[in-house]
């Protein structure tokens, strides 16, 4: 699984939510790689159909939809790991802090 | 292979005239639009592209001089019966299988062209304003009325969740691209790439309308045919959590669905006015 590719990804995709995010919507959360992007009105589903396409467009490959699940689409942090065709991660045992933060990835010179 | 939108409007077709859909935010829409169509002087052939079960080729011809010849192009079939049904013996309408992809009929033959909640359902966008191009004469005009980019948003909303659930992203997202949602920018852009562009204008509204939950689900059946890929032993539950989800967006004035409704015009370059609905 490459890490850092998968972080420069998310870092892309945020901001390319941040540009296309519906208006208006008060109540939307922070965005943030592990909201979902469908039930907390981020995005609606022609917006999330966008997000596909650019993210295809990122990675150079398709993504398979039919074995995901809403989950795997909807939290950026779920789809930029099937997106680069790694595994979803299992339930955290504290390994997962030793992955590269996306902080690490901006100081690393990714953008916002 | 088969359109979904298309055989589930076939399906459909007899319930499509119901007075829930006739009196919903569709059917109201849908009238307003009807009645602000106007025939030109000049013109002597009328075409509704998408004509469903004929109501707005029946009430146009009914006002108009009975030397235009009205043709109504609809590909389900079911609807076509309706609208041969509704005509009648009218010797100057007559009702053809067709779509905007393939319309069947003459290159230049087309005086006006005028359409109501169809064209976003185009299967190829570029070949049908190519179509749209190829009929019209060379000083004909078009009124297209259809759905645009942010239309529905208080029940998308509210009803994706569900319906990525019970569909899974694969059926989902195959739904979602069965309706062209173009913006008014990507219309005018879409057109110029046909037209010339000084011919080209395109309006939008943002209409809300409130109902109850009834009302509203009346005019489900208009969309019905995006659904289609739903394993029908979900289809009862998914309802059910949608009529739900729905009766949550209640206010005391009913549930609000907001229509975007874009409408495209095309002028000839020799006609001086710049309106002809109003």
């Amino acid at each position: 699984m490459n890490l850092i590719q998968e972080k420069v990804l998310v870092v892309s995709v945020l901001n390319w939510i941040k540009e296309h995010k519906l208006p208006g919507n008060r109540d939307a959360p922070e965005i943030t790689e592990e909201i979902d992007l469908i039930t907390d009105g981020v995005l609606d589903s022609m917006g999330l159909v966008d997000l596909l396409l650019f993210v295809e467009e990122q990675t150079g490959r398709p993504i398979d939809l039919i074995t995901v699940e809403p989950k795997d689409v909807c939290v950026v942090k779920n789809l930029c790991r099937i997106a680069l065709g790694n595994q979803l991660s299992q339930p955290t045992d504290g390994c997962e802090h030793a992955e590269p933060s996306c902080g690490d990835v901006l100081a690393a010179g990714g953008k916002v | 292979m088969l359109n979904p939108v298309v055989e589930t409007y076939s399906l459909l077709a007899e319930k499509y005239d119901d007075e829930l859909n006739l009196q919903s935010c569709w059917g109201r829409a849908t009238d307003r639009i009807q009645s602000s169509l106007l025939i030109e002087d000049n013109d002597q052939v009328v075409v509704d592209a998408g004509c469903g079960t004929g109501r707005a080729l029946l009430q146009l011809a009914s006002r108009s001089r009975p030397n235009i010849q009205f043709i109504g192009i609809e590909p389900a079939e079911n609807m076509r019966k309706c609208a041969l049904r509704r005509i009648g013996s009218r010797a100057n309408i007559s009702i053809l299988d067709g779509c905007f992809e393939q319309i069947p009929l003459k290159s230049q033959s087309v005086d006006c062209l005028f359409s109501i909640f169809a064209f976003h359902w185009v299967t190829n966008l570029r070949a049908s304003v190519q179509e749209i191009r190829r009929v019209l004469k060379p000083n004909g005009h078009a009124d297209l009325f259809f759905v645009g980019r942010n239309n529905g948003h208080e029940f998308i909303r509210k009803t994706s969740p569900i319906f990525l659930k019970y569909m899974g992203p694969a059926r989902f997202l195959e739904s979602v691209r069965m309706r062209t949602q173009l913006t008014r920018q990507e219309t005018v852009r879409l057109f110029s790439e046909t037209f010339d562009p000084r011919l080209v204008s395109a309006d939008e509204s943002y209409d809300t309308y409130y109902d109850s939950l009834e009302g509203h689900w009346g005019w489900w059946v208009r969309i019905e045919g995006q659904f289609v890929s739903m394993p029908p032993e979900r289809k009862i539950a998914c309802d059910q959590e949608v009529r739900k989800a729905l009766s949550d967006l209640s206010t005391e004035n009913g549930i609000p669905y907001t229509i975007h409704c874009l409408h495209l015009r095309l002028r000839s370059a020799t006609d001086s006015r710049s309106q002809l609905c109003h």
